[in-house]
């Protein structure tokens, strides 16, 4: 039980987390320039 | 019981200490042999392709361009990758439980099942009689023989996917293996529970398409079969993703020991997989007649993206445990020594990077968002969705299998890779050309370009088309990427069939 | 190790980073899937879903008499068709052409109809780039309000026979 205490404070890998947050940034542009293109379409249904 | 294990038939690996069983071994080296020969086939393929799309080339006469397309489509996307994820399955329920493959005999009925699948196809396609694409979408009809070796490949590998499953339970009965599976393992347990699915999907779509072509059944829904046809054609690709992931977290710990930081979490993400990512079928069907919103929305979403989550966790939790092995070697100043220091020479590490940033800056985040059902109005059936499946498949998949193999010749078939050096390089030679040849595809896509056209100019119809003027920038990138990418091709079938066949002896 | 067995009880408790990272990706994934309902609902772009089962050859005599009543001209061998704004309009896919060239009104919103008469083909309206997948027996409906003037082309991205390549058609928008 100690332990679990301990590594649920403790950062395992910092890096790897800023890492994730690039690709997360990335794939947000992408997704909301895609979506604005389709926002210039004609309108249909 | 005539099945009783046979110590005589294992050999202790000196390098991991594993067992590894001699008929397990021998049907590894066939499939991974045969997987690499098609791979051969369908790289020159591409090339020939690649310098036709790439209008400046335009390489190859109209007929051949279309038989060439539905011939480099069938050999990758089916016989390359299975083959090698046969050889995978043997390799993760024998080898790595410590186990035998319980029955050898059953594993050469399936791999000949599936090479005379493969041949008739290749045959009937080369020969003219089968210019339909890797999708063979009714009325288009093709020879009836293609559709029977598509049906025999499938039933093999499906004898593969039983033996693999009767492999890991034997494995745990004999005691051979304790414990729970480890996780490569557990990863190849749900590309193979994804296979199973997939392979009877195939079945059931291919069945009647054949009936249908020999005339016993007049006729065949086509909204039906693309239903149908994507439950085994885009399952097929969510069993390279469970298997690529499962080979990540392998190259992950053979290159710098990494440990999976919890079990739990990747096995979690696992389950998600198997739960809901063959819903992805239906991105194909986002701009179909016949199909309601809700149910578009609810299978293009996965219910709620939650086979996304799952790779999301894995793209966190894989270069997490590089980076704790990384700092517990003593790579831990400031954010990234671990990254810097990481053995970027070795080509299992540099396949793992590759495939790992391939797939998921280009591949995975491309896919959601063509998958959107509105978004793909502007996508469909253009040469983006080319694109983001050479992301995924190629750059993906590939590039992984690609990695492990470096480590499956020294280490099953027993032999040292011939070049060094040439191997150091040859992820970032492929890596490098897939880069330029699916960016190139992806913007020739967003601007309109047709995927599966010979000529997007379309000299001599009706009206001839316009397309921007840097479409012919961005075909030039791909062709220039493709030529790239096969060169990097060539290299690893030279230092894969080389090593076999000249490396040094690693039992002596 | 993940190519060995992991320790005996591997279900522990997740580390902040990881919780942080699930939890961001969950709500990441949750808009992903918001984003496509908001838009069907409030969007002025979504797919069409409006769809009839029609026989080929019903479908030919609809394209044939829409052709009849609203011919204005001729192109390249191909019927030049103006609608009613608001109105029905027919386009069927054969291999290799789009029959007929449709002229329409900027603004105006029209119910476009889609056919085959033989192989699937896919609608590709460049350089708008709006693609359809066109079934035979599948009369599938656009409403489409074309928002600029100019002379569109349609191509066709579903291979179709040797020909493929060669299957243009047009679409023509007026003030």
């Amino acid at each position: 039980m100690a332990q679990g205490e301990k590594t649920k404070r403790k950062i395992h890998a910092p890096g790897t987390l800023v890492l994730v947050f690039v690709f997360l940034a990335w794939f947000i542009a992408l997704y909301v320039l895609q979506w604005s293109l389709l926002a210039r379409g004609w309108p249909i249904r | 019981m005539a099945t009783q294990t046979k110590e005589a038939d294992f050999r202790t690996c000196p390098v991991t200490t594993l067992q590894v069983h001699r008929p397990a071994e021998l049907l590894i080296t066939a499939n991974a042999v045969t997987a690499v020969v098609f791979l051969t086939v369908g790289g020159i393929l591409a090339l020939l392709l690649a310098l036709t799309r790439w209008q400046a080339v335009h390489l190859l006469p109209a007929d051949w361009f279309y038989t060439f397309l539905t011939a480099h489509g069938i050999t990758m996307l089916v016989f390359w990758i299975v083959f090698f994820e046969v050889a995978g399955l043997y390799f993760g329920s024998s080898v790595l439980l410590n186990g035998r493959l319980v029955a050898p005999k059953v594993g050469w009925v399936a791999f000949g099942l599936m090479l005379a699948g493969a041949l008739l196809a290749e045959l009937m396609i080369f020969t003219g009689q089968a210019d339909v694409m890797f999708t063979a979408y009714v009325p288009l009809k093709a020879h009836p023989l293609f559709y029977l070796g598509i049906i025999l490949f499938a039933v093999g590998a499906l004898v593969a996917v039983y033996l693999f499953f009767a492999s890991v339970v034997v494995a745990k009965h004999e005691r051979r293996h304790t414990g729970s599976l480890p996780l490569v393992t557990f990863g190849l347990v749900v590309a193979a529970i994804i296979a199973a699915f997939t392979l009877i999907s195939g079945a059931i779509t291919f069945i009647p398409a054949f009936f249908w072509s020999v005339g016993l059944l007049e006729t065949y829904d086509p909204a039906a079969y693309r239903l149908l046809f994507w439950a085994f054609g885009h399952s097929a690709q969510q069993i390279n993703l469970a298997a690529m992931v499962a080979i990540w977290y392998a190259l992950a710990t053979l290159t710098v020991g990494a440990t999976p930081i919890n079990e739990k979490l990747s096995r979690m993400a696992f389950l998600l997989y198997i739960l809901f990512i063959n819903l992805g079928s239906i991105h194909h069907l986002m701009v179909d007649p016949g199909l309601s919103v809700v149910y578009k929305i609810t299978n293009t979403s996965y219910i709620m993206y939650l086979a996304v989550l799952g790779s999301m966790i894995h793209a966190y939790s894989i270069p997490a445990a590089v980076e704790v092995a990384q700092r517990a070697k003593g790579y831990s100043k400031g954010l990234f020594q671990w990254l810097w220091r990481a053995p970027w020479g070795e080509p299992g590490f540099s396949a793992l990077v590759v495939s790992m940033v391939l797939f998921g800056f280009l591949g995975g985040v491309s896919g959601v968002i063509q998958g959107m059902m509105q978004l793909n109005m502007m996508i469909h059936n253009t040469i983006r969705v080319v694109g983001h499946f050479h992301a995924t498949v190629v750059g993906g998949t590939t590039v992984a299998f690609m990695g492990l193999t470096y480590y499956i010749i020294p280490l099953i078939m027993r032999r040292d890779i011939i070049s060094k050096g040439l191997a150091r390089i040859q992820p970032y030679v492929y890596g490098s050309g897939l880069f330029l040849l699916i960016v190139g595809m992806m913007l020739s896509g967003d601007m309109g370009v047709p995927r599966r056209s010979w000529d997007i100019y379309a000299t001599g119809g009706a009206f001839t088309t316009q397309f921007p003027a840097f479409t012919d920038v961005t075909l030039a990138m791909l062709g220039i990427g493709a030529i790239v990418a096969v060169i990097g091709g060539a290299m690893f079938v030279y230092l894969a069939v080389f090593s076999l066949l000249f490396g040094k002896d690693l039992r002596k | 190790m993940s190519l060995a067995a992991p320790e005996r009880i591997w279900w522990k408790p997740l580390g902040w980073d990881e919780k942080l990272w699930v939890w961001v990706s969950l709500v990441f994934c949750v808009i992903l899937l918001s984003g496509m309902i908001v838009w069907h609902v409030a969007g002025l772009q979504t797919a069409p879903s409006e769809t009839y089962s029609v026989s080929v050859e019903r479908f030919t005599q609809l394209t044939d008499d829409f052709i009849e009543e609203y011919k204005v001209g001729e192109e390249n061998g191909l019927p030049v068709v103006r609608p009613p704004a608001g109105g029905d309009a027919y386009v069927q896919a054969s291999t290799w052409q789009w029959s007929p060239i449709l002229e329409l009104q900027k603004g105006q919103t029209y119910r476009i109809h889609l056919s085959s008469k033989d192989l699937q083909h896919g609608f590709s309206l460049q350089p708008v780039n709006y693609n359809l997948q066109v079934l035979p027996d599948y009369d599938y409906v656009m409403t489409l309000t074309p928002a600029d003037v100019g002379e569109f082309t349609i191509l066709c991205n579903e291979y179709c026979g040797l020909g493929h390549h060669l299957m243009v058609g047009k679409l023509i928008v007026t003030e």
